[in-house]
């Protein structure tokens, strides 16, 4: 079998690829494995067992001939075309089997339908032969809707990768280089414990500044062992020197700009714990086991690319300025075991199931998440915690029920013109309600997912598949509607029965002072209100014989009955049924 | 090369595709011309954009 897996993403991704590509080994040995890389970084292949073929998309190759050209020139584009069609002929006469696009980018799903021929079998963005995107396959569906920065999703990216695949991740299939440098020929003080430090990220704006990183390490100087290598790329030399010079011990080595990726592996593999922010590092820890204090930003999300060693702790702060460096010193003294594990903010890596963190002292930000495991995995529908949320719901189950009226319109008599402007209009709504509740963001970008799933069709197909994704939407709405009105009607009886309570008294009083003028109207009132509590509260109708009576003495115009009835009888019963009631519906 | 060039290199990228669709539909040769097109975008953001920061139609 001949697989291509397209990661052309940056070294951390390579990184996250790696237990994909082992799984997809262990599950086909006989699989001749292909990986295209991008060339900068092909050195995050290497070490890597279950690469048979590395395949470098060099773009500067191809879009060489259509660079340089003289203003009003024309465009001449066939050589760009030839030199890339050829090696898309030389990739597609390989026959490969699958092709798995781990990239999500337009550019890969471009070159995947381009190499898959036609027994291939693609997962992964690639598309229709109209060029309209084309996602085959529910994983990458997923990845679509629901994964990024900012959005709701906590599966990890690696695991997200293997789902995408097909494939069963392993402990074992995260695994270092299978040789790697030795330690000590890199420095020979590492025969002492030592802790790595990576005082970069892969964007500056992840990235933790100089100084305050220098204060991090004079403290844990201070208060832990070990020796603390820093270590980084070239372009981080100028901040590492900064660091050393104010941090000024024998204890710091400085390794910044001086390793390759797999001596830095090494490093990372041979040591007590790893400091880091979002970078390739935090990928090496998870295949070497070793823990990492993960420096982490509003700009990350740490549940996707965070750290995989469990005991990991991620230190969140919205910007690396808001980032205290004593935080960073505790956790770190936490995750060696040097301080009390217990605090009151803290995020840990706790288990190896899909949301393996553990968090805690953050506010409950969970309501999407749980909506997103609901979705697609069938557990139960969050409940709508408050009134903003409620409304929403509801605003968006009465859209799908316009949508879904001029969808039918379509096909029936009149302007198929007007029902595909209201249409329009109609599906406008629903990024509206997500920004009133932006918490239901993961049901609509399912919607609009899926609609983008169904592909070019003719229009009377179309809209039944349209109309069928609606319904389901309506589906997954319906409980809580019905919820939230059964949620209305208790809070009406609540606010019902005391007010009956209290007329049964006045009543009863005004019926003994013989004031029947306004007794009456107040007794036929009581009667109406009790009326709709028993058809609210519905088969429950424990007074049946009291009112039953009551009514029979009304009609006897025996009020001196009427009125005992009423405040001996119907009111203690009033009040022993609305005990009974529960508070809020489960 | 400078971003203005890279624009106007897509643009007449964009052009040519569109000429080839409008006589001989979506072809294999308009896919290749996509994914130059594809190729220069991201060089005109950088090499490299993290995947899901971009919508990929």
């Amino acid at each position: 079998m001949k697989i291509l897996v397209l990661q052309l993403a940056r070294l951390g991704d390579i990184y996250l690829t790696w237990p994909t590509l082992s799984a997809l080994k262990r599950e086909n040995p006989s699989a001749h494995i292909t990986l295209m890389v991008r060339p900068r970084f092909v050195s995050a292949t290497e070490g890597c067992k279950s690469i048979d073929l590395v395949e470098e998309l060099s773009v500067s190759q191809f879009i060489q001939p259509l660079i340089g050209l003289a203003d009003g020139e024309e465009l001449k584009v066939e050589g760009a075309i030839d030199l890339l069609g050829q090696w898309i002929e030389r990739l597609k006469s390989q026959n490969f089997d699958r092709i798995i696009n781990l990239t999500f980018s337009p550019l890969s799903s471009f070159l995947t339908h381009a190499i898959a021929g036609p027994q291939t079998e693609v997962v992964g963005y690639t598309r229709h032969e109209d060029g309209y995107l084309a996602i085959p396959d529910d994983a990458s569906a997923y990845f679509y809707a629901q994964v990024g920065v900012g959005l709701d999703n906590r599966f990890h990216l690696a695991d997200i990768f293997a789902s995408v695949a097909k494939v069963e991740l392993l402990p074992a299939d995260w695994h270092p280089p299978s040789s790697l440098p030795e330690v000590l020929g890199i420095d020979a003080r590492l025969v002492s414990p030592y802790v790595v430090v990576h005082i970069g990220a892969s964007e500056t704006h992840k990235t933790y500044p100089p100084e305050r990183f220098a204060e991090v390490l004079r403290e844990l100087l201070d208060r832990s062992p070990f020796l603390f290598v820093l270590v980084g790329s070239g372009d981080e030399h100028d901040q590492a020197a900064q660091i050393e010079k104010l941090v000024s011990s024998e204890r710091i080595i400085n390794q910044v700009g001086r390793t390759t990726l797999l001596e830095t592996f090494a490093l990372v593999g041979g040591a007590e714990g790893t400091i880091a922010g979002d970078s390739v590092v935090i990928h090496m820890a998870s295949h070497t086991n070793t823990k990492v204090v993960n420096l982490s930003f509003a700009t990350v999300n740490f549940y996707e690319t965070g750290p995989r060693a469990l005991g990991s702790r991620v230190v969140w702060a919205v910007n690396p300025q808001q980032l205290e460096p004593q935080r960073i010193v505790e956790e770190f003294l936490r995750l060696a075991n040097l301080l009390d594990a217990s605090s009151e903010r803290s995020i840990v890596r706790t288990s190896h199931a899909l949301e393996g963190f553990t968090v805690c002292g953050y506010p409950d930000t969970s309501f999407a998440f749980r909506l997103i495991k609901s979705i697609y995995m069938g557990e139960p529908r969050p409940e709508l915690l408050n009134d903003s949320l409620r409304i929403a719901a509801r605003r968006l189950f009465e859209a799908t029920e316009l949508i879904q009226y001029q969808i039918t319109a379509l096909s029936g008599p009149g302007s198929r013109q007007d029902a595909f402007q209201i249409l329009d209009q109609a599906e406008g709504l629903l990024p509206t309600i997500v920004q009133m509740a932006p918490e239901l963001r993961p049901l609509v970008a399912w919607l609009e997912t899926e609609k983008i799933r169904l592909g070019p069709k003719p229009l009377a197909e179309l809209s039944r598949q349209t109309l069928d994704l609606y319904w389901q939407l309506q589906d997954f709405l319906r409980p809580w509607q019905d919820a939230s009105r059964e949620s209305e009607v208790l809070r009406t009886c609540h606010q019902l029965f005391p007010t009956l309570e209290d007329a049964c008294l006045a009543c009863a009083e005004m019926l003994r002072l013989h004031n029947f003028t306004e007794a009456q109207p107040l007794f036929l009132n009581l009667i109406d209100g009790y009326s709709w509590l028993m058809d609210a509260l519905r088969p429950e109708t424990p007074n049946e014989s009291t009112v039953r009576d009551l009514l029979q003495a009304y009609e006897n115009k025996d009020f001196v009955e009427v009125a005992d009835l009423l405040q001996y009888r119907l009111r203690p019963g009033l009040a022993e049924w609305r005990s009974s009631l529960p508070l809020a519906i489960e | 090369m400078r971003p203005e060039e890279l624009s106007q290199v897509l643009e007449k990228l964009r052009q040519f595709a569109e000429k080839i669709v409008e006589t001989r539909s979506y072809t294999q040769e308009v896919e290749q011309v996509k994914i130059l097109e594809e190729m220069i975008k991201e060089q005109l953001i950088h090499e490299n954009p993290r995947p899901a920061t971009r919508p990929p139609r």
